[in-house]
């Protein structure tokens, strides 16, 4: 007798098709000056989702969370509190003298 | 692509059929074609042992995608004419079922 095998006559066993296999396109988030760097009015400093970063000084926040530069200026990270981080942008003369 | 081969005696028996090779309509477990053939060949195998005590082949005789009967001659004629009928059968189902899907199934007639 022979087993009733309905795919006795199937190519090899088909591996499982995965359900994977789909993702969304990168949207390029991320710091995008450096600290320390001179930027100019209006330059786009961090790509986020949500505030890991914080706007600090002379910085403002888009409706997606994007943080930019108010004023030309140098960047400056600085912490915020116990665990969280802010940026800040200081006029060069105003950066100079925190400098000094 | 299954190919069946149907090798016919002088008289018109069949004397011996082979079906081998993989459909590839689908995927495995969802191939019509291959399930098609499957049934009819184990049909057919199984029919003659259960109906007429013939052992044509069995699990450890075939292998997946690779099926040859020998088909003896039966002392009783009346036994061998139900063999080829049920033979016929067969031949008749695979030739409809390469009809309907020329790409996936070949039935070839050979001379014992």
């Amino acid at each position: 007798m022979m087993k009733l095998n309905l795919q006795l006559f199937a190519s090899k066993k088909g591996v499982g098709s995965s359900k994977n296999g789909r993702d969304s396109i990168s949207k390029r988030l991320g710091v995008k000056r450096a600290d320390g760097q001179v930027v100019t009015a209006g330059s786009i400093l961090v790509r986020q989702r949500g505030t890991k970063i914080y706007p600090g000084l002379n910085v403002g926040m888009g409706g997606d969370d994007t943080l930019f530069a108010k004023v030309e200026g140098r960047v400056a990270f600085e912490r915020m509190g116990r665990d969280k981080k802010r940026v800040s942008v200081y006029p060069v003369v105003q950066a100079e003298a925190l400098e000094a | 692509m299954i190919r069946s081969i149907i090798w016919r005696d002088k008289q018109g028996r069949v004397g011996r059929f082979s079906v081998q090779g993989h459909a590839d309509a689908a995927e495995y477990g969802q191939d019509i074609v291959c399930a098609a053939v499957s049934m009819l060949v184990i049909n057919t195998v199984n029919s003659a042992e259960q109906l007429l005590g013939v052992i044509l082949a069995t699990d450890d005789t075939t292998a997946p995608g690779d099926v040859k009967c020998s088909i003896p001659v039966l002392a009783d004629q009346t036994a061998d004419d139900k063999l080829q009928l049920l033979l016929e059968a067969m031949v008749l189902g695979l030739n409809s079922v390469r009809e309907e899907y020329p790409d996936f199934v070949k039935v070839n007639m050979k001379n014992l």
